[in-house]
């Protein structure tokens, strides 16, 4: 009687976790299609590894991806933006001019992307990308970066209108049809302070209202 | 429809507006109204976060500083914006403050070397509100040659080591150079503090730069003026003895109709609006337009094609140490070249050294290999050099209406359409030529390379539309910016330009402006006295 009991209970139990269950897929499922920043964090890490300096530490790589995210949230949509002829002193100013407005946080169309890279490594090896071999990151990455720029062809985000090939800021790429989260996130990178600081050696400070002393001497040496 | 009534009714609350009701409060005119159509800029507590997101995020961070143009025979607004000049305080709000003298022989290219039109006044007449406009902005700078009666009120912030190795570098090539000057405060100054090098000066967030609003709320605020912004002015109705009645306006954010009645108008909106509102404000007595009795309103429109050159020199610059400030020499505004006696000013910054998505192969760059073509590529320098050259547009350039824009609130916007007639093209050809011999004979003096070169193109400090003169049957206005047709009826800032002239004009705009406030303030019988100069050190 007692292990009938036993039994019993046993029985209630599991029918009331595969209920659970039933009722939670919904919320679950969502949960996936909606990843956690640290589900999103993986495979950006991994672009991360390829589009950044090799000199950065894992804690380093994931901090700079961290602040991406963080900085990919701050978008404010219905905002008017700067048309690159706002500042553009050699554009023939109409009076006129063109109007933008922003758009929403470009975060799902970078996660798409990060799952694509995820699709093209699991259809290619069966491993998602963050574990294919670092060459073949780079070369997937690489192909999406030049699909992505050919598409818009970089002159365009030069007020001077000469051909350069100079990488803005990230905010430049976004809403255009170069706007892809490698392309973004090198942007976001090196033209951030650290990023500057670690490319040229020295520490500048811009835009940070750093006052005038030390500005007639050679700036300072950078932290890395 | 509500009545505004005042003694003096500035059109436009830019610079040239804001110093004009200086000038009038000081002397003591009272009922001075201001109106301008664009809302009040935003206050200096808002501007530090407006700067951060248009650095991260592009954001315009003059908020509601445009008006939403619509295509013309269509009902709604969309896809134009106009802008950045709807706005109390108008582009001065977001200039980079340079604030250069003309020369004198800017004044007399016509007598002097054969181009050109000569102004109703000399630099002399303009000289004591020259100094007059620098006070007030705060300009900081070093002597550079332009004969002045007053030193620079501050002098100019601390050179960077960058622009110390480029003095350096074209006085290898017998070229000095000296610190542009900038309306922006090197010490606390007028209540405003000192620069602090943020290099965001779109949008100072310390208030060290200069911007129109700080006067005009100065004034607000001692109850010496009206301010009354998102006023668009549609037209001006002209009574009995050619006087200015009123203006009609509409206020954009409620709709209501205003009449603005008042002794004297001064049209400060700008170039083209000021020329564009008399020419819309034809009547059947003044079919082509107000204070069009010469056939000049709307022509003979002017600025100056720029030239832009990077040059590599061997010496080592960073180019991120206070981007925004430059050296800069006269030489060339006072002393033309060439057979064709060309004139231009010449500025230098040190450009920074930016990472390159694409090698010069085109390859794309990830990576460690970005950063080692960025780090093979700052070992040198890059010099910027800006090159304003003086030409002179005949009266085939002119204000036109726009085929495809129209105001929403009705009328179609103002196009500035410009001609390069043969003298013109002439001009700029030359202008490019000696600009780029000089380029050849710093780099071989001084060592380097000239690496790219753009323009002579464009025409930046765009003006004329209203130009001065003292013959009434070919100009609109006289050397105070009154009109010849219309006694009351002053016109401020640049459609006053009779020439481009061949730098940077909101200074000598601004000192025309102190000028005619001046001058309507003797007119009401306020007392106006000037500072006396001491002559011209």
């Amino acid at each position: 009687m007692e292990s009938a009991l036993k039994t019993g209970r046993r029985r209630v139990i599991q029918l009331a976790s595969q209920v659970a269950a039933l009722l939670l897929w919904p919320y679950r499922r969502r949960a996936r299609a909606r990843p956690s920043p640290a589900t999103g964090a993986e495979p950006l890490e991994a672009v991360a590894r390829v589009v950044l300096p090799g000199g950065l530490t894992d804690q380093a790589r994931r901090q700079v991806v961290t602040g991406f995210w963080r900085w990919v949230d701050g978008f404010q949509p219905d905002v008017d933006l700067m048309a690159t002829e706002d500042t553009a002193y050699l554009l023939e100013l109409p009076f006129a001019r063109k109007l933008v407005t922003a758009r929403a946080s470009p975060r799902q169309r970078y996660q798409a992307q990060l799952r694509s890279l995820d699709d093209e490594a699991r259809e290619e090896r069966g491993i998602p990308f963050s574990e294919i071999d670092p060459h073949r990151q780079e070369e997937i990455v690489r192909r999406q970066i030049e699909k992505a720029v050919d598409e818009l062809a970089l002159h365009d985000l030069n007020p001077l209108g000469a051909p350069v090939f100079w990488l803005p800021g990230p905010a430049a790429f976004v809403g255009t049809p170069a706007d892809h989260v490698a392309l973004t996130l090198m942007a976001f990178y090196f033209n951030s302070a650290e990023g500057v600081e670690r490319s040229l050696g020295h520490s500048f400070g811009e835009r940070t209202c750093r006052g005038f002393s030390g500005v007639a001497e050679e700036p300072p040496r950078g932290r890395f | 429809m509500r009545k505004l009534e005042s003694q003096v009714c500035i059109i436009g609350g830019g610079i040239v507006g804001a110093l004009v009701a200086a000038r009038l409060a000081e002397a003591g005119v009272d009922r001075i109204l201001v109106v301008d159509a664009g809302p009040r800029a935003l206050v200096p507590a808002q501007r530090p976060r407006s700067a951060r997101r248009w650095m991260q995020y592009m954001e315009r961070p003059w908020r509601g500083d445009r008006v939403v143009a619509r295509p013309r025979g269509a009902e709604r607004a969309g896809g134009r914006h106009l802008g950045p000049t709807m706005y109390v305080g108008g582009q001065a709000t977001h200039w980079n403050a340079q604030t250069p003298r003309f020369a004198p022989e800017d004044f007399r290219t016509r007598s002097l070397h054969g181009y050109g039109r000569d102004w109703p006044l000399s630099y002399e007449d303009l000289e004591p509100y020259y100094a007059d406009a620098e006070r007030r902005l705060g300009v900081s700078g070093e002597p550079d040659g332009a004969p002045r009666s007053t030193p620079f009120p501050m002098p100019p912030v601390p050179e960077s080591a960058d622009l110390r190795v480029i003095r350096a570098w074209a006085g290898r090539a017998g070229l000095p150079l000296h610190a542009a000057p900038y309306a922006k405060n090197s010490r606390s100054y007028d209540g405003r503090p000192a620069c602090v090098r943020c290099d965001t000066c779109y949008v100072c967030p310390t208030g060290a730069k200069y911007s129109p609003d700080f006067t005009l709320r100065a004034l607000e605020d001692a109850g010496k003026i009206e301010l009354v912004p998102r006023v668009v002015v549609r037209r001006l109705r002209v009574g009995d003895g050619r006087r200015v009645e009123a203006a009609e306006a509409l206020q954009t954010d409620t709709g209501q109709t205003l009449q603005l009645e008042s002794r004297y108008f001064v049209l400060a909106s700008g170039f083209p609006l000021a020329p564009h509102l008399l020419a819309r404000s034809a009547t059947a007595a003044f079919p082509t337009g107000l204070a069009n009795s010469s056939g000049t309103l709307g022509r003979f429109i002017q600025g100056h094609p720029v030239l832009i050159a990077s040059l590599e020199i061997p010496d080592r610059l960073y180019g991120r140490l206070h981007e925004q400030n430059r050296l800069m020499t006269r030489r060339f505004m006072r002393e033309p070249v060439g057979p064709a006696n060309v004139r231009f000013d010449l500025s230098a910054m040190a450009a920074p050294h930016l990472p390159y998505l694409r090698n010069r192969a085109g390859r794309i760059q990830l990576g460690d290999e970005l950063v080692s073509d960025w780090r093979a590529r700052s070992s040198g320098g890059v010099v910027q050099l800006r090159a304003l050259i003086d030409v002179y547009f005949g009266e085939a350039s002119r204000i036109v209406d726009d085929p495809r824009w129209a105001f929403p609130w009705g009328g179609p916007l103002p196009k500035a359409a410009y001609v390069y007639d043969e003298e013109a093209e002439a001009r700029r050809n030359a202008g490019g030529r000696e600009v780029h011999r000089l380029l050849d004979g710093l780099v071989a003096r001084a060592g380097g390379s000239v690496r790219t070169v753009i323009g002579p193109r464009s025409h930046p400090h765009r003006g004329g539309g209203c130009r001065m003169g003292d013959d009434p049957s070919t100009s609109v206005c006289d050397s105070f910016g009154r009109t010849h047709d219309h006694q009351n009826l002053f016109v401020a800032g640049a459609p006053l330009l009779v020439t481009g002239g061949c730098t940077n004009t909101t200074l000598t705009l601004c000192a025309l402006a102190l000028r005619s406030g001046e001058r309507i303030a003797r007119e009401i019988g306020a007392d106006a006295p000037l500072a006396p100069t001491t002559g011209l050190l």
